[in-house]
């Protein structure tokens, strides 16, 4: 799909067969497991095994649009069942599965509200504790077949699939793509990053979050690149293979989290790097938390003796409320780095300046907006407001969220941010929401989770981020009052920890249980998150 | 077995509480994010090297496993 070119009125799935046939015989997908060992699809590999899956699929004659998750571990497995069911006319959306730390009872009771909530209509899944909730249909192993029918004529108004606005947490706040917007979204983003036949794409990143979902998964299909993929939990415990993977593959590139570059400079091992060249990468994109200049140069200095190319850093503003990317910009490009900050900021050190994301995406339009509603000028800080031929038309079910987040067309991102020369900078959130490694989590949510542990204090939990230094992401705080001490205190936390692993999929968060008294409410009896934040600062320093 | 378990309490900043047979993985305690943290204070501290390939629950879960793998790779 070359840049500029018309999205008519195909579906996505027409898009992607498309794109194929154009080079059957070009690697499209290379899965890697925990020992680098790699299984192969080309593209017309790919498509012929889709049909298979789809064969299978079809017997349980679900019917056009249907919503329908996909549950299962293997990326591969995910893949495969994500483009059967769009074959089939139907409304895929990859869920998070569990991951083998996680406490098997709080993730299901979790999950089994997701899928409640959103009213799908069956889920291919092996886990068939979920079938007194929804239809179970076994994922394609070894399933008879069945005939397949071509779907209905589908319009491109219509729904293409079904993504979150973030992990778990987004439960509420599905957004169903049509088909328009998501073809728009990638002929305007692929184009804008100048994606080819000839680039190969390295993965970590899970397939149920927006940024491994578009960028790593529909946008190679529809423009027919290479994607390596490794499973994220792989990545977690030895992120050397990454650059491993880079080097095998001759990568070009790469989407992260702003975590991910100072998470890889601080514990990859010296040997693991022996012989690795990463010149061929040409962007690694910093996307979905705040972008620190600190994490990319910890990355730079780490790994240029490896051959990693200058200006390898890309920006990119992006959410899954508008199907994904919205900005673009190299660092490269003038302005990139602002050591002054917008208006009333102190100004940053020559070491942290603020990191532009760039500059809005063809047909995009961003505005700072001040709480009186106007728009702001140059370095004022304001909301950051977008309108876009990939906009979300609503949160599926959740008509109140879709109340408040849109406006005459413009989508409230609830980010803070100002403008420079037509380059815009993400300077902090108006909305009561952290982002931690990638996740969007709200403190109200984390604490009602903690709440539910039987021993914690009723109301006496407080969520909060505190910055990582170490990692360059906010890491998550969480502070909860217990009479309960020693050995049973441990098991207490344990709990807690587990709960919040299996309910959030987050792996970076600190709990502390403290005793009764130690929180601070403020005078209208409401748990006071930033006096507690500063207070449990203070004594980490001690 | 106390001096490990002392490291892990000091440089992981686990709980006092730990005792050599309390699972510290399947627990939640040390996230899979600090894996790699783990490994890092565990191979300077013994001058080892632990491959993550050869790791997993049942052989790295508690402070007594970890003290056991420890003295085999050595």
């Amino acid at each position: 799909m070359p840049a500029g070119e018309t999205t008519s009125s195909l579906t996505l799935f027409e898009h992607f067969t498309q794109e194929a046939a154009k080079n059957p015989d070009r690697p499209a997908f290379t899965f890697l497991t925990a020992n680098l060992e790699a299984k192969d699809y080309t593209f017309g590999e790919l498509f012929e095994r889709t049909h298979t899956v789809a064969e299978a699929l079809a017997r349980h004659q679900l019917d056009d649009h249907s919503l329908v998750g996909i549950l299962v571990e293997s990326q591969e497995a995910q893949v495969l069942h994500y483009l059967a069911a769009l074959s089939l006319g139907l409304t895929p959306a990859i869920l998070t599965p569990p991951n083998r730390k996680m406490n098997y009872d709080y993730y299901l009771r979790n999950i089994q509200g997701v899928l409640g909530y959103c009213g799908f209509s069956a889920v291919i899944t092996s886990m068939t504790e979920l079938a007194p909730v929804v239809p179970v249909l076994e994922p394609y192993t070894t399933c008879p077949r069945g005939e397949i029918s071509r779907p209905a004529a589908t319009a491109d108004s219509e729904a293409a699939f079904l993504q979150f606005s973030s992990g778990t947490t987004g439960i509420k706040r599905g957004v169903i793509v049509n088909n328009r917007a998501v073809l728009s979204q990638l002929t305007a983003y692929g184009g804008a990053i100048g994606l080819t036949p000839g680039d190969t794409i390295v993965s970590w990143l899970p397939l149920y979050h927006d940024m491994g979902f578009i960028a790593c998964l529909n946008l190679p299909l529809a423009f027919g690149a290479h994607t390596v993929m490794m499973q994220p939990m792989d990545w977690v415990a030895n992120p050397a293979m990454y650059l491993r993977a880079v080097d095998r593959y001759r990568a070009t590139l790469g989407w992260h989290p702003n975590f991910a570059f100072a998470f890889m400079a601080d514990r990859i091992r010296e040997p693991d790097l022996a012989g690795l060249s990463l010149g061929s990468l040409r962007g690694l994109i910093n996307c979905s938390e705040p972008v620190t200049h600190v994490s990319q140069e910890l990355f730079r200095e780490r790994f240029s003796p490896y051959g990693l190319p200058g200006n390898v850093f890309w920006g990119c503003y992006a959410m899954a409320e508008t199907t994904f990317a919205i900005t673009y910009g190299a660092s490269s490009d003038p302005g990139y780095l602002d050591f002054q900050g917008p208006v009333g900021a102190e100004s940053r050190s020559n070491s942290r300046p603020f990191v532009s994301v760039g500059r809005p995406l063809a047909g995009v339009d961003l505005k700072v907006v001040s709480d009186g509603g106007q728009t702001c000028s140059d370095r004022q800080v304001g909301e950051l407001w977008v309108k876009s031929p990939f906009n979300l038309s609503g949160y599926h079910n959740n008509p109140e969220a879709t109340r408040t987040a849109l406006c005459d067309g413009w989508y409230k991102t609830g980010d803070l941010g100002y403008q420079l020369d037509g380059q815009f900078f993400v300077s902090g959130r108006k909305k009561d929401m952290l982002i931690v490694a990638g996740a969007n989590l709200y403190p109200q949510d984390i604490e009602d989770e903690v709440l539910k542990v039987a021993g914690i204090k009723l109301g006496r939990v407080a969520a909060f981020a505190a910055f990582d230094e170490r990692l360059q992401t906010e890491e998550l705080v969480v502070v909860a009052e217990t009479e309960i001490t020693g050995s049973e205190g441990l098991r207490l936390l344990s709990e807690v920890r587990q709960r919040l692993q299996a309910a959030f999929n987050i792996s970076n968060f600190s709990v502390d249980l403290v005793a009764p008294g130690w929180l601070i409410k403020s005078s209208a009896g409401k748990m006071a998150r930033r006096a507690n934040r500063e207070k449990w600062m203070a004594g980490k320093n001690f | 077995m106390a001096e490990l378990i002392a490291l892990l309490i000091q440089e992981l900043k686990l709980p006092p509480a730990i005792e050599p047979d309390t699972p510290l993985m399947s627990s939640g305690l040390i996230d899979s994010f600090h894996l790699t943290d783990l490994l890092a204070v565990l191979e300077s501290h013994y001058r080892v090297r632990i491959d993550v390939g050869d790791i997993g629950a049942d052989n790295f879960d508690t402070a007594r496993q970890i003290h056991e793998f420890i003295n085999a790779s050595r």
